[in-house]
């Protein structure tokens, strides 16, 4: 637990020294959700029954950009080899630092959520539900995508693979992600939804850190 | 047994003969390549065996 | 000595001389015309009484005569998925050499029975569906498998020291493995919201003993040709590893002496 603790302290004072790199998840989420309505006709109605769908692809397209740079500091520097070889609890340690790499993307993102709701004209009483989907969905995003993260730490081009890799893996998420947003529109309830995406969150909690490091070991040295 | 009627499958001739000649074209490609790879590798490592053989015989 | 204990010998026996590329050569070698002509005669057979002696479906006519190959392809796909990432398992906690080149050999050939698997069914999806391509749960699946194929293959062929490319394909592949059944659900739950009733009825109609023994013979055929051609890539793997090693030199100018 405390070696968790350490690595999400250090993780946030790395991250909040460099508000620039910060920024740029969120910036590049509202950007592509914006893109959407320039592609399309121009339909309220069209726009609304979209947007869930729409901002759900735009957390995913994020959060795998955010992904390449999750490891790649560390391993430059060595501190990430070092802490492969010496650390004894190394899922620990690397889940302390998703996490912390989560509060900078994900939970941004889930908090921004509103306002891009605002543009598609999605009703106000559905702000909540594509919220608590973004929040218990994006946590599940970046311990996945660590997975790959990691596999791809030391090769000098790894951001397409990472793409091709973790890609087919989010589809669930979105699934019941951007289903939840459906379901309620048409006025259907969502619990199911939720306690899926939970399901998913507590597996990929227990069992990602596990596939993190294991990755790491196997790729560095 | 009328081998037009074979051949036409009840009007359904491309797609099940497409499928089966996907089907069973594709596995044979793959027996090919391998074969073909076989030797390729056999090739290379003979040639790799003579040339070190040589390098051998004259020092 | 107890009748478990000379199973236990012989298992572990067998196990060890799998481990080592040189002894799994060997095996290969008289393994491969066995399992070759066994799937020739397996899918020969099939196609013979699937296509000759099954009578044309009542409903689909003689386009169903597709799922002898379709459904093959389809059974396959999961099953060296299912191989691959048992072996790669097997691979990473007792450090086996020849389990990783059972895995890597088994990634080309799952993705062409998962293409292959696509491809049928959005033929056989025309007569009977009216399009080539519907978001169907098994169809969608499918797909996203195919990509999961592609993924392992593109992480093995990104490293260039193997010993590290076996390692993250194999960490790829069990992470796939524990994903796969939660795509599967998912993708089930999205078709029903947006698909009405789907074409296969749940379960289906009981095949006919004439129409079930065809497709029988040829998932037995394909199977048999799956082991067929994962012992000739991982020959041509194991000959390319070892290239440095005493026994591979032998062999290769045995055969290039003999020629």
């Amino acid at each position: 637990m405390s070696t968790l603790i350490l690595y999400f302290h250090r993780e946030w004072l790395l991250m909040f020294r460099n508000t620039g790199a910060l920024v740029q998840p969120l910036v590049f989420f509202v950007i592509i959700a914006l893109l959407f309505p320039f592609s399309l006709p121009a339909e309220v109605n069209l726009l609304q029954s979209i947007g869930g769908g729409v901002i759900w692809v735009a957390a995913v397209l994020a959060t795998l950009l955010s992904l390449e740079s999750m490891f790649h500091a560390d391993y430059q520097d060595g501190t990430l080899e070092q802490a492969v070889i010496h650390q004894r609890n190394l899922p620990a340690a690397m889940l302390g630092k998703v996490i912390a790499h989560w509060t900078a993307t994900g939970l941004f993102l889930s908090l921004f959520s509103p306002v891009l709701c605002i543009t598609f004209n999605i009703p106000v009483d559905q702000f909540w539900v594509l919220f608590v989907g973004l929040l218990l969905g994006t946590p599940s995003l970046t311990l996945i995508g660590a997975i790959g993260a990691a596999l791809t730490v030391t090769l000098r081009r790894g951001g397409v693979l990472i793409a091709v890799i973790i890609l087919p893996l989010y589809i669930p998420i979105l699934i019941f992600g951007a289903g939840m947003i459906s379901q309620s529109e048409q006025g259907l309830e969502t619990i199911s939804q939720v306690y899926t995406l939970a399901a998913i969150l507590t597996l990929s909690l227990t069992l990602a850190p596990f596939a993190i490091a294991g990755a790491l070991k196997a790729t560095i040295n | 047994m009328n081998w037009t009627d074979f051949f036409n499958m009840g009007g359904y001739a491309f797609h099940v003969w497409t499928s089966w000649g996907l089907s069973l074209g594709a596995l044979v490609v793959i027996v090919i390549l391998s074969k073909f790879n076989n030797a390729k590798i056999k090739a290379e490592l003979l040639r790799q065996i003579e040339r070190e053989r040589k390098l051998d015989s004259n020092q | 000595m107890n009748p478990f204990s000379i199973i236990w010998k012989f298992l572990d026996r067998t196990y060890h001389r799998l481990a080592s590329p040189r002894e799994f050569y060997g095996i290969a070698q008289y393994m491969t015309p066995i399992f070759g002509l066994l799937s020739l005669a397996l899918i020969l057979s099939g196609a013979y009484l699937g296509l000759f002696k099954a009578p044309a479906d009542y409903q689909q006519g003689d386009s169903f005569r597709i799922i002898y190959v379709h459904v093959p392809a389809a059974w396959l796909s999961l099953m060296v998925y299912t191989i691959m990432a048992v072996a790669a398992a097997i691979g990473m906690v007792w450090r086996m050499k020849m389990a990783f080149v059972v895995a890597i050999c088994s990634a080309p050939l799952g993705a062409v029975f998962t293409a292959l698997a696509l491809i049928t069914g959005s033929i056989w999806g025309k007569p009977i569906w009216g399009t080539w391509w519907t978001w169907d749960a098994r169809l969608t699946s499918e797909l996203i498998l195919l990509f999961l194929y592609f993924g392992v293959m593109a992480t093995y062929h990104a490293f260039e020291e193997r010993k590290t490319a076996e390692k993250a394909m194999a960490m790829l592949s069990i992470v796939g493995i524990v994903i796969v059944p939660i795509i599967h659900y998912s993708v089930e739950w999205w078709s029903s919201l947006h698909q009405g009733a789907t074409v296969f009825a749940e379960g289906g109609p009981r095949m006919p003993s004439d129409m079930l023994t065809p497709l029988l013979l040829m998932i037995a055929g394909f199977m048999f040709f799956y082991g067929y051609a994962l012992f000739l890539s991982a020959q041509n793997m194991v000959l390319n590893n070892e290239r440095k090693s005493r026994w591979v030199r032998d062999l290769i100018q045995n055969t290039g002496d003999s020629q």
